[in-house]
């Protein structure tokens, strides 16, 4: 045989650092599945609030009252608190990375939020549903 | 050694996974999600989207995105199939120069291998990111009923994409392979695919080392998509009831109800009923109107009944085909999202008179598959270690008669572990290692292996001297039990050959009595750690009243003692609650010894009654 022989030590020493590595890679990435479990615990829970504030906003536009305005802006900033940020329409070039068209978009127009969308630790858990009227 | 990734290019998503330590792993996109739409589109300025970037494109772009491109792939021009989509889709589709198909996308004619290709580049890439490591192999999966041609076209499209193709192999045959089933000589497997847009079904036999296709059905045109759609026609109907407003033409309203119709669906796979709420669905001169509706799952499965019955149908069919009737069929698989709906679960399950497998994701069961048959190819799950689990928990007898467990129950050998114990006695000489094997909770009700002394431990208060137990599984199921004073260095140990080695009769006995008894056995327990304490208790409040002396006022010493002789009497009794009471008021009345009497005490003795001190593993 031109191969060179590979002893059963070794082949087994081989296999036994294998085994040690892949437990301490999966251990690590473990981590890794954790902290993103921890960070996107709620992402859930998130989507079902985001789809009560889009419609207290519906709402807002029907109603003007300054409660239902402070609500609205209360709900904002608990959202904040948990990583979760509003993506920018208004001004901003069609980008389907972020956006999510429901309508034939008209270049020479502005970008309108039909729905808004959010990000949550710089992912995107809803693109913004934009439109142009 | 790179990875060979399994691919599940279908017609509405693709998912894409990989063998892992043995282990097939799905891995998720550049946007975090386990399934990616197949589609591709081309932006005015040129941009190329791909995925769900395409997807949310696509109704600003209709005419430069492109889906379910596996319908045109690998096709002749004049085909019926071809035809008949060349009338649904949105996009241009034009004969090419050999009978084939091409695809307008932006300014290019380009053939359908070339589409599927950027899907596959895309989940390259995206795989790649993931892993931080290049793949250059994939296998992946076609329909049963695709032919050479398809089959070649989509090879050719995983070449573009720079992968060599292992094998493109059937989906059905994929999740036949997720569930373990190559292994089953001589079984016949039904797989129903209920997925988005086509609805699929193969009757599969397993040879010795082949998964042979018997027969092929479905219909390419019912889907999930279309279940979808029959909900969104309901809640439109209803509004229409209830508001006198057609909403059918307005897209942003059918939007909203699709989401909802999407939403509905999915929970109605796990609750009985749910609550439709869109506020401010739309508005008339009177003002806005709002839809609000009770959504049941009979009603869901009633406006579905006659698509699940064509599914059913064409699944006799094929069996007719296959020339088998529902009693040969050994497996039933169930893949596709839709069939999380307990109602096609049901009518499978009717139909075949068994229960359909339904443990794998349903999305992602043939990409595992894939990576699976990759993970053959390649050796890595062919040849994985085999590595024994203890069937039952091992453990030692501590104070009262209980079993410690050591080591739980189907941990992974070889493995070691050590805790460290202690005596039960004042001036204890000696202890008794008893080593079980089981899953009650009292030691007499476990199985003993051996048992052995650890002698001359030198003259301490219970709970002071450090008993280090060692119990270590070697690979061939060898344990060794070994205890050692810490104090002294005295060991003692016992080996005992195949513990692991106790018959499947046994074993499923013992798991069952666990199990019938466990109520029972946490009510003996707790009987046994709470006489444990009140042991502890009266021991330590004695002591701690010598101690004191006279440095605890008359009336206080005369009241603990009281309490102290109630709990004497008490605490060998049956009566937990009796005990438990006893044992709080003389707690409560040792506490106004003072609590620098209590502290000083509590340092020399710890209350633990098994005085078991910082467990720790050892590797």
């Amino acid at each position: 045989m031109d191969e060179p022989q590979i002893s059963k030590e070794d082949e087994y020493l081989n296999s036994w650092k294998r085994a040690q590595a892949d437990l301490d890679n999966f251990k690590k990435d473990e981590k890794k599945r954790a902290e993103e479990f921890v960070k996107f615990s709620n992402e859930t829970l998130i989507l079902e609030v985001l789809d009560v504030v889009a419609n207290l906003e519906l709402a807002a536009r029907h109603i003007k009252d300054e409660g239902l305005k402070i609500t609205i802006k209360q709900f904002e900033s608990l959202l904040k608190k948990y990583g979760v940020e509003r993506i920018a329409v208004a001004g901003q070039k069609f980008d389907p990375a972020i956006h999510e068209a429901v309508g034939e978009l008209a270049d020479d127009k502005d970008l309108v939020e039909e729905r808004p969308g959010y990000t949550m630790h710089g992912k995107v858990i809803r693109p913004a549903r934009v439109n142009t009227q | 050694m790179a990875k060979i990734l399994g691919i599940d290019l279908g017609t509405t998503n693709s998912a894409m996974a990989i063998v892992e330590g043995g282990q097939p792993r799905v891995l998720e996109n550049k946007e975090g999600m386990r399934t990616t739409p197949s589609m591709v589109g081309v932006g005015k300025n040129g941009d190329r989207y791909v995925g769900v970037t395409a997807k949310r494109q696509a109704v600003t772009n209709p005419t430069n995105t492109i889906f379910s491109v596996k319908r045109l792939i690998g096709r002749r021009w004049s085909d019926a199939e071809v035809q008949k989509d060349k009338k649904l889709l949105p996009y241009e589709i034009r004969e090419g120069q050999h009978d084939d198909v091409e695809v307008k996308m932006g300014e290019k004619w380009l053939k359908p291998t070339e589409i599927s290709a950027m899907i596959l580049q895309k989940l390259k890439a995206d795989a790649e990111d993931k892993l931080g490591s290049k793949i250059t192999e994939a296998i992946i999966t076609v329909p049963a009923y695709f032919d050479d041609s398809q089959r070649k076209a989509t090879k050719d499209a995983g070449e573009i994409a720079g992968l060599t193709v292992k094998r493109v192999i059937n989906e059905p045959t994929a999740a036949a392979l997720a569930y373990g089933f190559n292994k089953k000589k001589d079984e016949k497997i039904v797989v129903y695919d209920f997925g988005g847009g086509t609805f699929d079904i193969s009757v599969l036999e397993v040879s010795e080392d082949t998964i042979e296709v018997k027969a092929t059905g479905g219909d390419t045109h019912l889907g999930g998509d279309d279940i979808d759609q029959l909900i969104i026609n309901y809640f439109i109907e209803e509004f229409k009831k209830d508001q006198g407003i057609d909403v059918s033409k307005d897209r942003l309203v059918v939007q909203r109800l699709k989401d909802a119709a999407e939403k509905a669906k999915h929970e109605l796979s796990s609750t009985t009923q749910t609550e439709i709420n869109i506020p401010f669905l739309t508005a008339d001169a009177s003002g806005p109107k709002h839809f609000a509706l009770m959504f049941t799952r009979a009603k869901l499965e009633s406006l579905c009944q006659p698509l699940i019955d064509k599914s059913i149908e064409l699944t006799k069919k094929a069996l007719t085909d296959a020339k088998l009737s529902t009693t040969h069929i050994n497996e039933v698989v169930l893949v596709g999202g839709q069939t999380r709906m307990p109602a096609i679960i049901e009518a499978v399950k009717k139909l075949f008179g068994k229960e359909p497998h339904k443990d794998i994701n349903p999305d992602e069961v043939v990409a595992v598959g894939a990576a699976i048959q990759g993970g053959i190819m390649q050796g890595d799950v062919k040849d994985v270690l085999l590595l024994d689990v203890t069937p039952l928990s091992l453990g030692i007898e501590t104070a009262g008669n209980v079993m410690t467990k050591m080591i739980e129950k189907n941990t992974t050998v070889p493995t070691a572990k050590t805790q460290v114990f202690s005596t039960y006695s004042d001036n204890q000489p000696s202890v008794e290692i008893h080593v079980l094997q089981g899953e009650r909770a009292m030691a007499p009700d476990n199985k003993t292996l051996g048992k052995f002394f650890l002698e001359g431990i030198p003259p301490a208060a219970r709970g002071v001297p450090q008993i280090e137990v060692a119990f270590d599984i070697d690979a061939n199921g060898i344990l060794q039990v070994k205890a050692k004073d810490k104090a002294t260095g005295k060991e003692q140990s016992i080996r005992i050959e195949g513990s692991s080695g106790i018959t499947d009769e046994e074993k499923k006995r013992m798991m069952a009595d666990a199990e019938a008894h466990a109520a029972e056995d946490a009510k003996k327990k707790e009987l046994v750690e709470t006489r444990n304490m009140a042991e502890t208790l009266t021991y330590s409040t004695e002591k701690a009243l010598k101690d004191a002396g006279d440095k605890v006022s008359a009336d206080d010493k005369k009241n603990i003692e009281e309490k102290l002789e109630a709990l004497k009497k008490l605490k060998d009794s049956d009566n937990l609650e009796e005990i438990k009471k006893a044992t709080e008021e003389l707690s409560q009345a040792a506490q106004k010894m003072g609590e620098a009497m209590y502290k000083a005490q509590q340092a020399q003795n710890p209350q633990e009654p098994k005085v078991e001190t910082e467990p720790h593993e050892e590797k």
